[in-house]
């Protein structure tokens, strides 16, 4: 045992917010944290191409009196599993939690009182719009913490809390899928594209906010029509989180470009690996996989690299 | 770094300080700078013009420690704040900002089996957007194994902030990550983990 100071803190805490239930559980004409929150979804439009990224907007509005955090869990996605129904209400596709680990520079959503607050996620992330054409009904399942809820654990310094019970909401909303389109799809990832650029009414932060939607929809469009732009974003996004899913979109799309790209990218830094340690053995792990495509020109251009880079051992970070 | 543009009448249009690295495209011009702080930037471009401007080069800065909490799982979270030198957060959009944590042994570090069942990159190397001013860091446990034995390991973390450079700075740091598992007859399985990172502390029986 490494610790012994904090174990009574810990059973304190224990013992506290036992105690903090019980007073709430009595205290039945107060109004909790949570019922002054009013959640809706809505999406930009209602059609989309098969794997074309569908943006989904959460909008929060806080009428109660006070300020509220909303913790989303880890790089503020922990707390959204999703599921797609067809109009027979038959589940075609499902993802629970996304489990992340360690830093993320995406935090809480803070909701002043009287406001409304917004959190945009990509559904794609969880689930695949490549579907046949037609309606279908997303459902997007969130259990969130409220920091008002969160216990502070007596004699800490700095001030140490005990999280907060989980809530949670289920949203839902249809949308339309429409037969693909590949010069239309075209025509949306470059408009994707185009936000890297700040637009002259744009502040530099709508700039940066918009610009992280963007990628965040290049990062998971489902087409080999996207591997250009998601092997750019690869060399010019800072979030590893994010560039790991990109990797894993990449591998996905079996593409002899994707396999080409990922190899281009380590050459590029061969000379200075520490600029691409984060992402070094996701790209490698991605190129094994798409040798497991079975394609001759994939195998045929990636042989040479897999001389030189060996299939990293399965590892996942947790700090 | 600086971006901007050189107009025949020499007045230069500064578009994005502090912002993301272009190249040399006819009247437009890069420069470069190193350390944060109060600069003369001189800009001198392809078509013979020059110029010069009195910047403050943006770096993080004021990193700390703002939140901290124990979850029911056992896991430890933290959230970290900073600033920008500049005054602006989005004049760090050329910067990163993560953590780098070292395990004692080779890499992958493989945690002691039993009681636990995985490995970690080591180092592992996380970073992310410099603009947002804050981030959150949630540290977990790989999965319980039997039969338990008690076992015990450290990581070292470091914060650290990067420029469009690639030049690393320490923002906060180092902290010891300690882990355990030991006897604890209070729990079912009469086994328990513990967590401990600057003096926050979380733990949860084994299954």
């Amino acid at each position: 045992m490494v610790i012994k100071s904090g174990s009574f803190c810990y059973l304190l805490a224990t013992i506290i917010t036992v105690g903090n239930l019980i007073v709430m559980s009595t205290d039945a004409y107060a109004q909790k944290p949570e019922e002054s929150l009013e959640w809706s979804i809505k999406t930009s439009k209602g059609a989309f191409y098969a794997g074309e990224p569908v943006l989904l907007t959460l909008n929060i509005n806080n009428n109660g009196r006070q300020k509220e955090k909303i913790d989303f869990g880890a790089d503020g996605i922990e707390a959204f599993s999703m599921e797609i129904h067809d109009i027979s209400n038959k589940v075609v596709a499902k993802r629970g939690k996304i489990k992340r680990f360690g830093f993320s520079s995406r935090g809480p959503l803070e909701l002043p009182p009287n406001k409304i607050g917004q959190k945009s996620i990509v559904l794609n992330q969880w689930c695949s719009t490549l579907l046949p054409p037609g309606k279908y009904h997303v459902v997007c399942y969130v259990e969130y913490r409220l920091r008002s809820e969160a216990t502070k654990i007596p004699g800490t310094e700095p001030s140490f809390f005990s999280a907060g019970p989980l809530h949670s909401i289920e949203l839902k909303l249809d949308i339309e899928i429409i037969k693909s389109n590949n010069s239309e799809f075209k025509k949306i990832l470059e408009d994707l594209d185009s936000r890297e650029s700040r637009k002259p009414e744009q502040t530099k932060n709508e700039w940066l906010r918009d610009r992280k939607i963007a990628r965040e929809m290049i990062a998971f469009a489902e087409s080999d029509l996207a591997v250009p732009y998601q092997l750019e974003l690869l060399r010019v996004e800072p979030s590893t989180n994010l560039k790991w899913d990109v990797i894993n979109s990449l591998a996905r799309s079996g593409t002899l470009e994707a396999a080409k790209g990922l190899i281009q990218i380590v050459r590029e830094n061969e000379d200075r690996l520490e600029l691409i340690e984060d992402i070094k053995r996701e790209i490698i792990e991605a190129v094994y996989r798409l040798r497991e495509t079975g394609k001759a020109d994939i195998i045929n251009a990636t042989d040479e690299f897999v001389v030189k880079y060996k299939r990293p051992v399965l590892a996942n970070p947790t700090d | 770094m600086i971006n901007g543009k050189i107009n025949e009448d020499d007045e230069v249009i500064w578009i994005a300080p502090g912002g993301d690295p272009s190249t040399d495209v006819g009247c437009f011009f890069t420069t470069h700078w190193d350390t944060p702080g109060e600069k003369t930037v001189v800009a001198i471009n392809s078509c013979g013009n020059a110029n010069f401007k009195q910047v403050t080069v943006a770096a993080p800065t004021n990193f700390r420690e703002t939140y901290r909490e124990s979850l029911p799982n056992g896991e430890l979270y933290f959230e970290y704040s900073w600033d920008s030198a500049s005054g602006d957060l989005s004049d760090l959009a050329g910067c990163t900002v993560g953590e780098h944590v070292d395990y004692p042994g080779p890499n992958p570090y493989i945690w002691p089996l039993p009681p636990w069942y995985g490995s970690t990159p080591n180092p592992t190397h996380k970073k992310g957007s410099a603009t947002t001013g804050s981030g959150t860091d949630t540290h977990s446990s790989k999965p319980f194994i039997g039969p338990y034995q008690a076992a015990s390991f450290s990581a070292t973390q470091l914060y650290w902030w990067r420029d469009c450079q690639g030049n690393y700075t320490t923002l906060l740091g180092p902290h010891s990550i300690d882990r355990s598992v030991s006897a604890f007859p209070l729990c079912l399985s009469e086994w328990w983990y513990e967590i401990e990172k600057t003096g926050a502390y979380n733990a949860t029986c084994l299954p």
